[in-house]
């Protein structure tokens, strides 16, 4: 049985052209199929990267990578009901650990990056079918068949092979839409200064938070909710955006519209990682972090990308295609797994229930209460007290929470 | 300066002349018109033939037209003298001419030396006929 | 038989947006449009006659697009990577290389979709002291001949030229092949031999700006037929008809 490739990747996003970099400096024949007719043309990321793993997969990425600003500024908003709002922010001037970024320049800059170390792109190439056959997986494509006894499943939330190989049961619970608009804007701030909001509350009924991030000369406005929460939504799902921007006050031509499903495993509940002569990657994995005080996927993407790449050699080197299990043992000894296990606590915190939609409430009540000077006036524990109860929540649930916040 | 003004379109032998009012024209085209001092009229193209005739004039600049005939004869005429040539040219003024790129999405402003080959279109423009002109055929 | 497809790498132009008062250029790069059919012409012409068919590529050397020229069908490519150029010098560096490959045909769009002067072919011709023949609606080779069909927009002319000639294609000439993911595969195995000239063009780009269109709002007034004719002429003045 004759092979095209030792190891074929699906999908050109930041997992894919992260593994393709690694495998083919580890001098694996590799191909990479993209659907788009470039990089990052099908790509509406919200825009925020921790640059460590792309620092790790192209060393001086910071000098040359068009990345749009460093967060310097952090700001969260939270809207209660009856005109009452929660800021704060948290500045660190110079620093450079997340930049903002427009995915379709960065994933063009990544990919020729990628082909200039010799990673073969087929692009405008869609995977219509897969079947094992033989001891490999067989792609049929709008672009001709093709075989190989390894694929890596870089295609994003909807995992294509892993799909089409009966490996994947979506429910909606396990994503969110992802909208986001682009807008031309004059930004007021120094070259070497971003800021990130993080907004929740804005809209009511969804189960999820805004953002905007602070481009060059663009702001990139936009939500993530979960897909059941939809239907309780004040608005409907095309309305999203547009109704959260004039929400909070921003104006200007809207250069750019996107929706995408985003994943929302958690780490208790990630998809299969692997099976014979497969493994996924980024969204197709579910590697996503939500811990309440950052959202990403990116620094994931990157690092799981990488992870696949060097496990494709040792598999490759094994010539047991059937043992993929390898890639899952390097991945729990990296950050990745490492990262979404510690930010769990959190998540599922977030996730629950009342916590995006009763506990700001609660804050926003006892604020109010302690800023009013009234003749009655009580104790910060007391009113704090009365406000859970009020909700109906006891104070044992409330600790507990508070517990899993902080662990 | 010698100046050649070829096309198959008489109407841009005038479009030619209204850019360098003060200069002894050269035209080429296929009908006769008052734009030129000397006029040359060709009943048959052979783009070839009359790239090296034009080439054969020694010209200083050789503006010429925009029909497909025309940018075939432009070109050979421009590599047969070994000079620049500026193609789809809107606007000339001395060593600077305007022109449309990238699929008339855009607008360059070019610099350059002479002599040179410029291809040109027809726009509304007021020339003086001149008074005796020198026909062959 | 030796076949050249000369083709350009451009900005391409389906993504250009205008900015405020500048032109976005950094947007993907692809094969100019009717360079694409030169291209799949040669490759034609080989896969009929024989021989080989290389590709020539001069200014932006992208690899991508070079591959996917490769995996059209083109058996080696020389790719010329230029930092600044103009039709001259585009030619001068094109013909060095043709002069070691000694063609028998030249083949290339018949204009570019970044600067569309549609002169490099017969500039090209020129230097070359080869026949051009412009606007090739189809092509074929009797003997040591080239049997052209020539689109010239309002009629179409048959010419014959000796072979090495240059030609220019025009769009309806072929439909370009989209390479499976195989061709592309093998693509990689193919040459390209890269190389750079540097010589200053003599037509320097100034300033690129956006193109806007200033309406001239001209009423035309009078009956049906008069305004017609008002119109026509006008038009034609105008230089649009």
């Amino acid at each position: 049985m004759s092979f095209d490739a030792d190891v074929i990747i699906v999908g050109g996003g930041l997992s894919g052209l992260s593994a393709g970099i690694t495998a083919v400096r580890e001098g694996l024949n590799v191909i990479l199929l993209e659907r788009g007719e470039y990089s990052g043309a099908k790509n509406v990321s919200g825009g925020r990267m921790y640059v460590h793993a792309l620092k790790r997969l192209i060393p001086d990425a910071l000098e040359r990578a068009p990345l749009e600003r460093p967060i310097t500024k952090e700001t969260f908003e939270i809207f209660c009901d009856k005109n009452r709002k929660i800021t704060f922010s948290f500045e660190e001037k110079d620093k450079k650990n997340s930049f903002s970024v427009l995915r379709s320049k960065f994933d063009r800059w990544l990919a020729s990056e990628a082909e200039n170390l010799g990673l073969l792109i087929s692009y405008s190439t869609l995977v219509l079918n897969a079947y094992r056959e033989g001891e490999g997986i067989t792609l049929e494509t709008n672009r001709g068949t093709l075989k190989a006894p390894l694929i890596i499943d870089a295609s994003g939330v909807t995992s294509v092979v892993f799909r089409l190989l009966g490996l994947r049961r979506f429910t909606p619970d396990k994503w969110m839409l992802g909208v986001k608009e682009i807008i031309k804007t004059d930004v007021n701030l120094p070259e070497n200064e971003g800021e990130v909001r993080t907004i929740v509350g804005a809209i009511k009924g969804v189960k999820g938070g805004g953002f905007v991030y602070t481009n060059k000369d663009t702001l990139s406005v936009g939500m993530a909710v979960t897909f059941d929460s939809l239907p309780k939504s004040e608005f409907p799902a095309k309305d999203l955006v547009e109704a959260f921007r004039e929400r909070i006050g921003i104006e200007g031509e809207v250069l750019e519209y996107s929706a995408h499903a985003i994943p929302y495993y958690g780490f208790k509940n990630l998809p299969p990682l692997y099976d014979k002569n497969l493994i996924a990657v980024g969204d197709s994995a579910g590697f996503l972090i939500n811990d309440g005080f950052t959202i990403r996927g990116m620094d994931l993407a990157i690092g799981s990308g990488m992870i696949a790449g060097l496990a494709a050699k040792k598999i490759v080197e094994s010539r047991n295609f059937s043992n993929t299990e390898v890639y899952y043992e390097m991945l729990k000894d990296s950050f990745v797994l490492k990262h979404l296990e510690l930010a769990y606590n959190r998540f599922e915190l977030i996730n629950s229930p009342s916590t995006l939609s009763t506990y700001p409430e609660i804050l926003c009540n006892v604020l109010s209460d302690m800023f009013t000077v009234e003749e009655n006036r009580d104790t910060l524990i007391n009113d704090v007290l009365y406000r859970l109860k009020e909700k109906g929540i006891p104070l044992s649930q409330a600790v507990r929470d508070l517990w899993k916040a902080v662990k | 300066m010698k100046v050649v003004i070829y096309s198959e379109d008489p109407e841009i032998i005038k479009v030619g002349a209204s850019y360098f009012p003060n200069e002894h024209i050269i035209g080429i085209t296929t009908r006769e018109v008052k734009y030129a001092d000397e006029l040359y009229l060709v009943d048959r193209i052979d783009e070839e033939f009359i790239s090296n005739f034009i080439t054969s004039l020694k010209p200083d600049v050789v503006l010429v037209g925009n029909s497909k005939r025309d940018k075939t004869i432009a070109g050979y005429v421009a590599g047969l003298l070994k000079v620049p040539i500026i193609p789809e040219v809107m606007d000339l003024e001395g060593n600077k001419a305007k022109r449309v790129v990238y699929s008339g999405m855009g607008i360059a402003e070019v610099e350059f030396s002479y002599p040179a080959v410029i291809i040109i279109g027809r726009k509304e423009v007021q020339v003086k006929e001149k008074e005796k002109i020198e026909i062959n055929k | 038989m030796n076949i050249i497809a000369l083709f350009k790498i451009v900005p391409d132009d389906t993504l250009i947006k205008i900015s405020g008062n500048s032109l976005d250029l950094n947007v993907p790069n692809k094969i100019s449009t009717y360079d694409k059919n030169a291209i799949e012409e040669a490759v034609r012409i080989k896969e009929k006659h024989g021989g080989k068919a290389y590709g020539i590529t001069a200014g932006i050397t992208d690899r991508k697009t070079i591959r996917e020229a490769l995996a059209m069908g083109l058996d080696e490519v020389i790719s010329i990577d230029m930092n600044e150029m103009d039709v001259m010098t585009t030619a001068e560096a094109i013909a060095e290389e043709v002069n070691q490959i000694k063609p028998d045909i030249i083949l290339a769009g018949e204009s570019t979709t970044d600067s569309s002067g549609s002169v490099l072919p017969s500039y090209l011709a020129a230097m070359l002291n080869y026949p051009i023949v412009s606007y090739a609606k189809s092509i074929s080779i009797e003997g040591d001949k080239v049997k052209v069909e020539r689109n010239l927009t309002t009629l179409t002319e048959i010419v014959e030229a000796p072979m090495p000639a240059v030609i220019s294609v025009v769009g309806e000439i072929n439909t370009p092949r989209i390479p499976t993911v195989r061709q592309i595969l093998e693509s990689a195995k193919k040459p390209v031999r890269s190389l750079t000239f540097n010589k200053a063009p003599k037509v320097k780009i100034v300033s690129v700006s956006p193109y806007v269109i200033q309406r001239k709002k001209i009423i035309i007034e009078g009956k049906m037929e008069e305004a017609v004719d008002k119109l026509l002429s006008y038009l034609r003045g105008e230089g649009v008809l």
